[in-house]
C-alpha cells in the first residue's frame, strides 16, 4: 500500500512537471502548428542560471529565478519572430527542424558557458523533512512542488478558458483569419504564446531540478511530454494537463513495479498505440482530408 | 493582329512566352542531372586522392568520418526528402547495424558479412517501423519515429548489457585494416569507403528519378492524388523506409570496424539531430545536397577549432571546439528554414538562375523579331535549350 | 476558336474501351460523412463512347462522385468497370483498370517541369521497376522515350507545346488546370474524370478547352465523365448530362432534355446566390439562350 501510494504521489509529482511542459507545447503548437524540440533547453537554462548563481553566490535566488525565465522567454518570443514567422508557407514538419536548430544552438550555448556540471537548486522557502502519509515517507519539499506545479498548471488552463486573455489567445490558435477580422493582433499574441510557452517550460525545469538533480539530461525530461499531449490531444489545453498526469503516474508506477529502464520505451510505445488508435487524443479535434 | 496571334501557343500571352524563354536555360541542369553525379563522383576521387597523398592522419580520419555521414545522409535525404517521410529517430538505426555486426562477428561471420548483415536487419527493422509509419503523416510520424528510436535502443541497450563480454563499455572488433599503421590504415578505409560511397551516390540518384523518384514526390506532395495515377503508395513508403534504414544500418556497421568499438552511448537523438541538418543544409531532395551537407557538418567541429583560434586566439577553442560546431550548424538549419529551405543546392540554383536571366535578356530582342515574324515551332525539339540562340 | 491538334490522339488513347456494353456503372451509391449523406443512391450509366456532364448547383455531391469512382472515398453500393466490380478495391487499382483523373485544384508538383509532372501520369504504363533503373538503364530509356513521346502530343493538344520545360510552379492558374488534365491522360485511360476543368478559366482558355472535349468525344476512343458548372460548354460538348442536387441525381438525359427542363431549372435557380456565380451566370445564360 505505502508503495502504491508512493508511487502515485511521485506520479503526480512528475506529471505536474510535465503537464507544465506540454501546456507550453500546445500553446506553441496552436500559435504555429509545429512542435518545439528545444524544450528541453528552455527547460534546462533558468534550471542552470540559478544552480551556477547560487553556488558562486552572484545572485540572489528570486534574482536568478526571474533573470533566467525572462531570458527563456526572451529566446521563443525571438524564435518565433526571427524564424517561424518566416517558415509559414512551409511544411509543418519545417518548424520541428528549425526547433531541432534552436536546439542545437543552445545547447551548444550552454556548454560553453556552464560546462556540464551537476546543480542541486534549494529554494530556502520551500518545508524541508519528511511527511508521514498512511505509512509512507514522503519529502516535503517534493511535496510542496508537486502541488505547486499542478495548481499552476490549472491555473493556466483554467486562465486560458474563462478569462478574456485566453478566449483571445485559444481565438488565435484555432481560426487565425477570423481572430484577425475580430481585432485580434494575432502576431503579438502568437509570440506571447512562444514567450510563455518558453516561461512554462523554465518553471517546470526548475521544479525538476530542485527534487532531482539538474544535469544535461534534464533536456529529456521534455521529450516525455509528447506522449501527454498526444493522450491529450494535439491541440486541446486540458488535455495536455490530463495528458501529462497521466504520463506522470504511468512512468511512477513502471518505475516501481517494473524496472526503470523500461520507462522510456513504454511510454512511447503506449504513444505509439494511442496515435494509432486515437490519433486526435482524448480531447484534441478530428482532422478529415479531403481532396 | 493576325501574325501577333498565331505566334504564341494556344492560350499563352506574350509575356508568358517571354517568361518560358528565361526558365529555359535552367533545364540545362536538369539534362545533365543523371551525369553530374558522374562529376560529383569524379569530384570526390580528387579529394580523397588528395588526402591520401598527404600524411595527416587526422585529417584522413575526418575524411573518412564525412565519407561514412554521406551514406546516413543520402539515406535520409531519399526518405525525408523525395518521400517527405519524417524520421527523426534515424540514429537508431546506426545502432542497430553496429549492433548486428557486432552479433554477426561473434557469431563467426567476419567483415564484409557482418556490415551486410546489420544493413538486412537494419531494413527489416525499418520496414517494422514503417509499418505504422504509412497510415500517419507530419508531425505523427516524427513522433512515431521517436517512439521506434526509443524502442530500438531500449534492445540494444539490453543487449550491450546482458550479452556476453558487454556493459557499459561496449563492444570492440579488429579494427579493418589495422595492419598498415594508423596513417596507412585511414588510407586504405578511404578508398575503400569511396568506392562504397560512389556506387551509393550512383545508385541513389537513379532511384530518386524517372519512375520512382515521380511517384515519392507524388506521396510527398500530394499523397491522396498519388492513388489516382496508380501509384501503390503503401509499397512506396515501405520501400523508402526499408531501405534508407538498410543503408544507415550499413553505415553503422562500418563505422563500427572503422572506430573498433561502439557503445549504445554513441547513439542519441543528437547525433540524429545533426543528421537531419545535414540534410537539410545541403538540400532537401538532392542528393548532392545530401553529399554536401554531410561533409560540411561533419567537418566542422575538426575544422572549427582551428578556425577559431585563428581568428581568436583563444586556446580554449579546441575543448568548446564540437560545442562552437553545434552553434554553427544550429544557427545554419535556422537561417536556411528562414531564407533558402532547399539548402545550398536551392541557393546554388537560385544563382544560376539569375545570371542565366540576365544573359539571355540581351537576347530577346533577338527572339521577339524570329518568334514575333512567323509561325510558331512546336517546342525547342528533342529537349535542347534556349542557349542555342546564343 | 483554334483547333486542337489532334495528331497522335489514337497513339496516346492505344487501348480504347470495348465499344459494346455500358464502360462504367453505378448503382446505389451513397458516401457519408460522419452522418451527413454526401451521395444517396446514386445511379449513373456511362457508355465508352460517352462524353457525361454532371451539373447542379453546390454541395450537390458531384465531386464526392468522382472521388466514389475513384475510391478516394469509401461508398456502399455497386461501382462497374467494364464489367468488374470495382467498389471497396484499392484506389491503385482502379487506376490501373482504366481511369483517370483530374482536380479541382490541379496538384502538381512545383519543383517539377510540364513534362515531368505529366509524365508523373504515366507510372503504370512505364512498368520498370526500381532494380531496372539501376542496373538497365537503356531499358528504361526506351520506356521513357516511348512516354515522353506521348507526353508531347499531350502537350500540342492542349496547347502548352512551348512550355514543356517551365517549371509548374511558375505556370498561370489556366496552363496548370491544363497540365493535370494532360496528366490524367497520358496513360491512355479508357475513361476521364474531369472535376471542373473550366473552372478559374477564362474566356479564351474555355473555348479551347471546349474544342479539346469535342476532339475527344468525336475520336472516340475515350469516354468522358466531367463535372461542370459552365452549361455553354456542357451544351457543346455532352452527349449526356446528369443533373444533382442534394446528393441525389435529379435526371439524366441529352443535354437540351435536361438543361431546358423545368425540374432542372428550379434546381439551380433555387440555390442561386448561395454559392457558385459562374452557376448562377452559366444559369442565367442558359435560360436566356432558348429565347
Amino acid at each position: 500500500m505505502a508503495q502504491f501510494l508512493v508511487s502515485l504521489i511521485g506520479g503526480f509529482g512528475l506529471g505536474g512537471t510535465y503537464a507544465l511542459v506540454a501546456l507550453g507545447i500546445v500553446l506553441a503548437f496552436r500559435a504555429t502548428g509545429t512542435f518545439n524540440f528545444a524544450h528541453g533547453e528552455f527547460m534546462l537554462f533558468p534550471a542552470f542560471l540559478i544552480g551556477a548563481w547560487q553556488t558562486s553566490h552572484s545572485a540572489s535566488l528570486a534574482v536568478s529565478v526571474i533573470v533566467g525565465l525572462a531570458i527563456v522567454g526572451a529566446i521563443g518570443a525571438a524564435f518565433y519572430l526571427l524564424v517561424l514567422q518566416r517558415a509559414t508557407g512551409l511544411p509543418a514538419f519545417m518548424g520541428v527542424i528549425a526547433s531541432f536548430g534552436l536546439a542545437a544552438v543552445l545547447d551548444g550555448v550552454m556548454l560553453i558557458i556552464f560546462g556540464s556540471p551537476e546543480y542541486a537548486i534549494h529554494f530556502s522557502g520551500l518545508p524541508t523533512g519528511v511527511v508521514h502519509l498512511a505509512g509512507a515517507r514522503f519529502s516535503a519539499t517534493s511535496l510542496a512542488l508537486t502541488g505547486f506545479t499542478l495548481v499552476l498548471a490549472a491555473i493556466v488552463a483554467g486562465g486560458l478558458r474563462f478569462t478574456a486573455v485566453g478566449r483571445r489567445i485559444r481565438a488565435a490558435g484555432q481560426d487565425p483569419i477570423l481572430a484577425s477580422q475580430g481585432g485580434i493582433n494575432v502576431r503579438r499574441i502568437y509570440m506571447g504564446s512562444w514567450a510563455l510557452a518558453a516561461v512554462l517550460a523554465g518553471v517546470a525545469g526548475i521544479a525538476y531540478g530542485s527534487t532531482n538533480i539538474v544535469d544535461p539530461s534534464l533536456t529529456s525530461v521534455a521529450l516525455a511530454a509528447f506522449p501527454a499531449i498526444l493522450i491529450g490531444g494535439l491541440d486541446s489545453i486540458e488535455g495536455a494537463v490530463v495528458g501529462g498526469l497521466i504520463v506522470g503516474i504511468f512512468q511512477a508506477f513502471v518505475a516501481t513495479y517494473l524496472n526503470s529502464e523500461l520507462i522510456d520505451v513504454l511510454t512511447y510505445t503506449m504513444m505509439l498505440v494511442v496515435m494509432l488508435a486515437y490519433p486526435q487524443g482524448l480531447f484534441g479535434t478530428r482532422r478529415v482530408v479531403r481532396v | 493582329m493576325p501574325a501577333r496571334e498565331l505566334s504564341t501557343p494556344a492560350g499563352l500571352s506574350e509575356a508568358d512566352a517571354r517568361t518560358s524563354l528565361t526558365r529555359r536555360p535552367l533545364r540545362l541542369a536538369r539534362r545533365l542531372r543523371p551525369r553530374a553525379a558522374w562529376y560529383g563522383v569524379g569530384a570526390m576521387a580528387v579529394i580523397t586522392a588528395y588526402f591520401t597523398l598527404g600524411n595527416s592522419a587526422f585529417s584522413l580520419f575526418t575524411l573518412n568520418s564525412c565519407l561514412l555521414a554521406i551514406f546516413g545522409a543520402v539515406a535520409l535525404n531519399l526518405l525525408m526528402g523525395t518521400a517527405g517521410l519524417v524520421s527523426i529517430g534515424n540514429s537508431a538505426f546506426l545502432a542497430v547495424g553496429a549492433f548486428a555486426a557486432v552479433f554477426a562477428v561473434r557469431s563467426g561471420i567476419p567483415f564484409p558479412g557482418d556490415v551486410a548483415f546489420g544493413g538486412v536487419l537494419a531494413g527489416l527493422v525499418g520496414m517494422v517501423i514503417g509499418l505504422p509509419a504509412v497510415r500517419l503523416r507530419g508531425l505523427h510520424l516524427a513522433l512515431a519515429t521517436l517512439a521506434g528510436f526509443f524502442i530500438i535502443t531500449y534492445f540494444t541497450n539490453e543487449y550491450q548489457s546482458n550479452a556476453r563480454g558487454g556493459g557499459t563499455g561496449g563492444f570492440s572488433v579488429a579494427p579493418l585494416f589495422g595492419s598498415a599503421g594508423l596513417t596507412g590504415q585511414q588510407k586504405d578505409w578511404a578508398w575503400f569507403l569511396f568506392v562504397l560511397v560512389a556506387i551509393l551516390v550512383l545508385g541513389a540518384t537513379r532511384i530518386a528519378h524517372e519512375r520512382s523518384g515521380r511517384a515519392w514526390r507524388m506521396i510527398r506532395d500530394h499523397e491522396t492524388v498519388a492513388h489516382t495515377l496508380g501509384i501503390a503508395v503503401t509499397r512506396y513508403k515501405m520501400i523508402a523506409f526499408a531501405l534508407s534504414s538498410a543503408v544507415i544500418g550499413v553505415e553503422g556497421g562500418l563505422a563500427l570496424h572503422l572506430s573498433g568499438t561502439v557503445t549504445t552511448d554513441q547513439f542519441t537523438l543528437q547525433l540524429a539531430i545533426t543528421y537531419i541538418a545535414m540534410v537539410l543544409i545541403g538540400g532537401l531532395d538532392s542528393v548532392a545536397g545530401a553529399v554536401i551537407g554531410a561533409v560540411l557538418v561533419t567537418a566542422l567541429p575538426a575544422i572549427v577549432p582551428n578556425l577559431v583560434t585563428g581568428l581568436i586566439g583563444a586556446q580554449s577553442a579546441t575543448s568548446d571546439g564540437s560545442a562552437i560546431a553545434e552553434i554553427i550548424y544550429g544557427l545554419l538549419v535556422m537561417v536556411f528554414i528562414m531564407s533558402s529551405p532547399r539548402g545550398i543546392v536551392g541557393l546554388l540554383h537560385a544563382l544560376t538562375r539569375v545570371s542565366a536571366t540576365q544573359r539571355v535578356t540581351g537576347q530577346l530582342g533577338q527572339w521577339r523579331r524570329k518568334t514575333l515574324g512567323g509561325p510558331i515551332q512546336s517546342g525547342d525539339g528533342g529537349g535542347s535549350t534556349g542557349l542555342e540562340s546564343q | 476558336m483554334t483547333n486542337p491538334c489532334a495528331a497522335g490522339l489514337d497513339e496516346v488513347f492505344d487501348r480504347p474501351p470495348d465499344p459494346s456494353g455500358p464502360l462504367l456503372t453505378l448503382r446505389g451509391v451513397s458516401v457519408s460523412f460522419g452522418g451527413v449523406a454526401a451521395l444517396s443512391g446514386v445511379s449513373l450509366e456511362i457508355g465508352p463512347r460517352d462524353l457525361v456532364a454532371i451539373v447542379g448547383p453546390n454541395g450537390a455531391g458531384k465531386s464526392t462522385t468522382l472521388n466514389a469512382i475513384c475510391q478516394l472515398v469509401r461508398s456502399s453500393g455497386d461501382i462497374t468497370l467494364k464489367g468488374q466490380p470495382v467498389n471497396g478495391r484499392p484506389a491503385w487499382q482502379v487506376a490501373a483498370q482504366g481511369v483517370g483523373r483530374s482536380f479541382q485544384d490541379p496538384p502538381l508538383i512545383d519543383h517539377y517541369t510540364v513534362l515531368e509532372n505529366i509524365l508523373c501520369g504515366a507510372h503504370l504504363r512505364l512498368g520498370y521497376r526500381m532494380t531496372d533503373q539501376v542496373f538497365r538503364r537503356r531499358h528504361v530509356r526506351r520506356r521513357e522515350a516511348t512516354m515522353a513521346r506521348r507526353a508531347e502530343i499531350l502537350l500540342d493538344f492542349v496547347g502548352l507545346a512551348g512550355r514543356r520545360l517551365d517549371e509548374a510552379g511558375s505556370l498561370p492558374y489556366g496552363a496548370r488546370k491544363l497540365v493535370d488534365i494532360a496528366r490524367a491522360m497520358v496513360a491512355g485511360p479508357q475513361i476521364l474524370l474531369l472535376d471542373e476543368p473550366s473552372s478559374g478559366l477564362d474566356h479564351d482558355e474555355r473555348g479551347a478547352l471546349q474544342g479539346m472535349l469535342c476532339t475527344l468525344r468525336d475520336e472516340q476512343r475515350v469516354a468522358i465523365l466531367v463535372v461542370e458548372h459552365h452549361m455553354d460548354l456542357v451544351r457543346a460538348a455532352a452527349t449526356q448530362v446528369a443533373a444533382m442536387q442534394a446528393g441525389e441525381v435529379l435526371m439524366t438525359g441529352t443535354p437540351v432534355e435536361v438543361l431546358d427542363s423545368e425540374r432542372f431549372r428550379s434546381a439551380v435557380v433555387g440555390h442561386a446566390g448561395h454559392g457558385d456565380p459562374e452557376a448562377d451566370g452559366a444559369a442565367a445564360f442558359a435560360v436566356r439562350e432558348d429565347r
